[in-house]
């Protein structure tokens, strides 16, 4: 009998059986997959119908699911059943390895999440690069995948930012275009769609790996001043900090470099108001890129004003939040902070090697909704801004 | 996997050593000269790949003379009325130049427009074998009038062509030899067979992020840096090669340990 949805040849069905699935079942994807997903040992679990203890097995390598369990698995994760096999380029992450901001409002969970998202950045640049030769990392004092902090850079904040101010070029104004300045110095940055859950519920963070990596979440104000300050700040975790030991100190360090690579002493001071006029600092926030808010700031701790003079700054500006000047600015209307590099890749790499996002989720095991997101291709809807 | 240089080659460039790093500078020189030659043309997107062949031109010289000049003993030189350093080391005038857009034989390579300085630039080639019926020979090096930065080359200096066969769809092919100017339609005897010249898998990385300019431009204001991307070499990608995510340090050529 003829069959009513013939296929051509090379476009069957490339579904893996379950059983080939659990033969070759790579426990660390399941750990990934879970974590992406945001459950527990205990959800799948109750989902699959086992124990969690199974669930843990599963996880060691001290058992493998059964072969009919592996559809199940796929589908209460939402990734393809291939997706579990072995074999795979991968990164394993620990959470030495990445710096998160508001580390200590950071749960567990959503720190594991955040680091298997992270992974996936990693498994997608991985992908791109073996196609297409991506910037070469230009930071100083990161070399095979580590920082060494004080060699190339001093390990003091604020002169590690000045030398990398100058070593990058950067003169002495504000540092324009700052996320793809990162990129085009070979930083991999990530700006998740909003709906992507696994990343957004931390601030943000970076991790090192072959290549550096800095995700920016969409803040909550979704303001391009905040978001320019994240990114510095992460920037100074990549060339600062070496392990990430999650202490407080290690991000006042990061928000010191910022600081001063957002706003050099040298060349902001002359320009900071002695008495707090709100207008100039609105002035001040269009050339250099950072919210009034951390210029009061950096007012304070320059010494230009007191801290009362500071806190009394900042309750008039409470006042006039949402005012031209002073309201958030979505990052969408500033094309040189949002991320390209991993976009234009797949575009060359589309060009020169005819990848299509279908062929690039079959080799990754990722559902295409998933590439995609990545890439950033949902989010082409135009902005309008009123002005 | 190293490919040793010939007997010929040191003793033209002074040493094996030297030879050796003459040899891989032009191989990566050239290389360069085409992921240059090849980004102009993707950039210009135009049809016609005469971006490229302008790039290319002008990068066999500048390329070269660019990767060499700080090897031990190299000359620049530029002949009068030329617009290109040439780069002498040791003995050796090296003259690159595309003699085919096809993956043609070298063999049969011509210099395609004999003009003065490429005439005089033959008179550090040995002179051809084959004279005429009358014992004349078509083109007699000796014969020749040298412009004066010509003339004031050191005795001994032979030209070693670099023919490299090159196109806007990637190929590259390049070669080095002596030849004898044949006759003047650009005929080559070569009198050291052309060998094929090793080169990098890829070329040397370059930052091409604009410096920002003194003054307080705003921060949403001014050149967006350039992600430089790339394809990776057909080669690099058939044999599944790590990416290299890291420029290697540079190194001096020679340190104190080699004198061990």
């Amino acid at each position: 009998m003829r069959n009513d949805h013939p296929v051509l040849p090379g476009l069957e069905d490339r579904t893996a059986t379950p059983r080939a699935v659990a033969d070759a079942f790579d426990p660390a994807r399941l750990t990934q997959a879970r974590r992406l997903a945001g459950l527990t040992k205990k959800d799948v679990a109750d989902q699959l119908d086992v124990t969690p203890a199974a669930v843990g097995q599963y996880e060691t390598g001290v058992s493998r699911p059964r072969p009919d369990l592996v559809p199940q698995l796929a589908k209460v994760l939402d990734v393809p059943v291939e997706f579990f096999i072995a074999g795979r380029p991968s990164q394993r992450l620990d959470s030495s390895m990445a710096h998160f901001r508001s580390l200590r409002s950071t749960p567990k969970a959503q720190r594991e999440r955040a680091l298997a998202f992270a992974e996936q950045v990693w498994e997608l640049t991985y992908a791109l690069e073996r196609r297409v030769q991506l910037p070469p990392v230009d930071l100083p004092g990161f070399a095979g995948g580590e920082v060494h902090p004080g060699l190339a850079l001093p390990s003091e904040p604020t002169s590690a930012a000045q030398e990398l101010r100058r070593q990058w070029g950067l003169g002495n104004g504000p540092v324009t275009h700052l996320v793809r300045r990162m990129e085009a110095h070979g930083i991999v940055v990530v700006l998740p769609a909003e709906a992507d859950a696994a990343a957004s519920t931390v601030d943000a963070f970076s991790s090192r790996s072959a290549r550096p990596l800095v995700v920016l979440t969409r803040n909550r104000a979704n303001d391009v001043f905040r978001h320019r300050f994240t990114a510095a700040h992460e920037l100074g975790h990549l060339v600062l900090h070496g392990d990430a030991t999650g202490d407080s100190r290690q991000e006042r360090e990061a928000d010191a470099f910022a600081a001063e690579f957002l706003t050099p002493q040298a060349s902001i001071l002359p320009l900071l108001p002695r008495r707090m006029d709100l207008g100039h600092l609105a002035g001040l926030r269009r050339t250099w890129g950072v919210s009034v808010h951390s210029l009061v700031y950096r007012c304070r701790e320059l010494g230009v004003i007191s801290d009362a003079t500071a806190s009394r700054t900042y309750q008039r500006l409470r006042a006039l939040e949402g005012q031209p000047g002073f309201a958030p600015e979505p990052v969408s209307g500033y094309p040189g902070e949002q991320p390209v590099l991993l976009s234009q890749a797949f575009d060359l790499a589309a060009q020169e090697t005819g990848l299509g996002v279908r062929e690039l989720a079959q080799e990754l095991a990722w559902p295409l909704a998933r590439v995609r997101e990545l890439l950033g291709m949902p989010d082409r809807r135009p902005v309008l801004r009123l002005v | 996997m190293d490919i040793p240089v010939s007997a010929w080659a040191s003793e033209l460039f002074t040493d094996e050593e030297t030879a050796l790093a003459v040899r891989d500078g032009i191989g990566q020189a050239l290389v360069d000269m085409q992921a240059n030659a090849r980004a102009s043309q993707l950039e210009a997107d135009v049809t016609s790949t005469q971006v490229h062949g302008i790039a290319r031109y002008r990068g066999a010289f500048e390329r070269v003379s660019e990767k060499l000049a700080d090897l031990p003993g190299a000359q620049l030189v530029k002949p009068n009325g030329f617009q290109f350093d040439l780069v002498r080391i040791g003995n050796g005038l090296l003259y690159p130049f595309c003699f085919s857009k096809k993956d043609s034989n070298v063999r049969a390579a011509r210099i395609q427009n004999v003009w003065s300085v490429i005439r005089e630039l033959f008179a550090f080639a040995p002179p051809p074998e084959q004279a005429d019926l009358f014992g004349n020979y078509a083109f007699d090096p000796s014969a020749v009038e040298l412009r004066p930065r010509l003339a004031a080359l050191p005795e001994g200096t032979r030209l070693v062509l670099v023919p490299f066969a090159c196109n806007a769809s990637g190929l590259l092919k390049p070669y080095w030899g002596v030849a004898a100017l044949a006759d003047e339609s650009g005929t080559l005897e070569w009198v050291i067979d052309p060998e094929p010249l090793p080169m990098p898998i890829a070329p040397t990385p370059r930052l091409t992020i604009p410096q920002q300019q003194a003054g307080h431009p705003g921060f949403d204001e001014g050149e967006q840096p350039v992600v430089a991307l790339a394809p990776r070499p057909d080669a690099e990608r058939k044999l599944d090669l790590t990416p290299v995510s890291e420029v290697a340090p540079l190194e001096p050529l020679i340190n104190e340990n080699d004198e061990k």
